[in-house]
């Protein structure tokens, strides 16, 4: 009888990523939604045996896109998915980036900044990124009291190049200030979404985008409440400034 | 480009346990491994190609696949586009002639691979996909029955990575 394990590598390696790349079609995956199941499929493919591990570390495209979501995760999930996250841009080798991490029923943004700053620190290879945030409705009680950094992490949360020439896509529904310190155009970005808690809000985020992004494609901008309001102190003055700088760029 | 002739032509394949099959060009041809052999012999029709690694019941059972995908077109070359589609499904024909035991998936999976039918290989593989699709890993092996060789370290450390998704 001829085994699967008798299948040359490289056919197991194409069962494996035609196994989990069902819904991940792309670019519709941002589009359409996602089950988030990839992740886990990958997962317990490399759990079952020395050799499908080893095949499925070979291939650095399967560990290239990412798909995490947690619901109202604690602190220690997302300390596991972080170190996740953190492995697979490792075995992905130099192959750019898909991720699509979804967190909602945060208690605290903070909480966070470890694997958006896992995300980042690989923002050179960004090609399409979607990043979904939403906090705990208020209504609902809060999780136990878990300890927050009190380090000043938000000057580590700053996009720099945000994957520069191969960014595509971007999806975010943070704040302005990620891409505070962005200086980079960013030639290839043709879908840009964005989510802010109020319009100004939106325009604000837009005026720090639409410099870096000459070939835009598909602007969606989406005012919801349910997000992280962080440094959401823009006055009317600023407010006013920003309208007159997208004026600028439409 | 196929011409009037080699449409009508015949071409002798013998398997590994030495059975002969005489089949259409146009069928033979969906190998691209034979393809080019035959154009390595030039018209010589006499000549049997000789295909040491397919045995006669799984040669059969490929060329029947050929037979019905005798006029679909040549497959474009593969994209490098990472929007490229890739999906499971798999056509009702297709579906239905590949509904074999596990050994005989595997080796028409192996054949099509050797003979380099790509369109053949996807179904074989895209079937396997289907099998593993949404297991566990305890079914995956059970499934195909294979020993779970890791040891207990390798066993915590391959926890460890995939702890965030635990009961997800």
């Amino acid at each position: 009888m001829t085994p699967i394990n008798d299948l040359p590598n490289e056919i197991l390696c194409d069962i494996f990523s035609s196994a989990i790349q069902n819904s991940r079609v792309l670019p519709e995956i941002f589009k359409t939604g996602n089950n988030f199941h990839d992740c886990v499929a990958l997962i317990d493919i490399s759990r079952v045996c020395h050799l499908w591990r080893e095949v499925a570390l070979t291939d650095a495209s399967i560990w290239s896109s990412i798909y995490i979501l947690l619901d109202n995760p604690d602190a220690e999930t997302l300390h596991q998915a972080t170190y996740f996250i953190s492995i697979c841009f490792a075995r992905s080798k130099d192959l750019p980036l898909i991720c699509a991490i979804s967190i909602s029923d945060l208690d605290d943004l903070r909480f966070a900044y470890p694997l958006v700053q896992t995300l980042i620190s690989h923002e050179a290879r960004w090609s399409r990124i979607s990043i979904n945030i939403t906090p705990r409705p208020c209504s609902l009680p809060k999780s136990p009291a878990i300890s927050i950094p009190k380090n000043d992490e938000e000057n580590d949360l700053q996009l720099k190049d945000a994957g520069a020439g191969l960014l595509k896509e971007f999806h975010f529904n943070l704040g302005a200030w990620l891409t505070y310190s962005l200086h980079s155009l960013l030639p290839a970005l043709s879908t840009l979404h964005l989510t802010c808690c109020m319009p100004r809000g939106c325009m604000y985020t837009l005026m720090k985008w639409l410099p870096f992004t000459p070939n835009l494609q598909e602007l969606v901008l989406k005012v919801d409440n349910n997000r992280f309001i962080a440094f959401a102190d823009q006055n009317d003055q600023a407010c006013k400034a920003t309208m007159s700088e997208i004026l600028r760029y439409t | 480009m196929s011409t009037t002739e080699d449409k009508t032509r015949k071409v002798k394949l013998v398997t590994s346990d030495n059975e002969e099959f005489e089949v259409d060009w146009e069928v033979a041809t969906r190998s691209v491994l034979i393809k080019h052999m035959l154009e390595d012999i030039g018209e010589s029709e006499e000549q049997a190609i000789p295909l040491p690694n397919v045995t006669a019941n799984v040669l059969k059972k490929v060329l029947e696949w050929c037979e019905h995908h005798r006029k679909d077109p040549e497959p474009a070359p593969e994209s490098s586009d990472d929007n490229r589609k890739r999906t499971l499904e798999i056509g009702d024909w297709d579906a239905k002639f590949i509904q074999v035991d596990q050994e005989m998936l595997f080796e028409i999976i192996l054949a099509a691979n050797y003979l380099d039918i790509k369109a053949l290989l996807d179904v074989g593989c895209k079937t396997v996909a289907n099998m593993i699709k949404g297991k566990q890993p305890e079914e995956i092996r059970k499934m195909f029955n294979i020993v779970n060789d890791f040891t207990p370290e390798e066993e915590a450390q391959i926890k460890k990575e995939n702890e965030w998704a635990e009961d997800r």
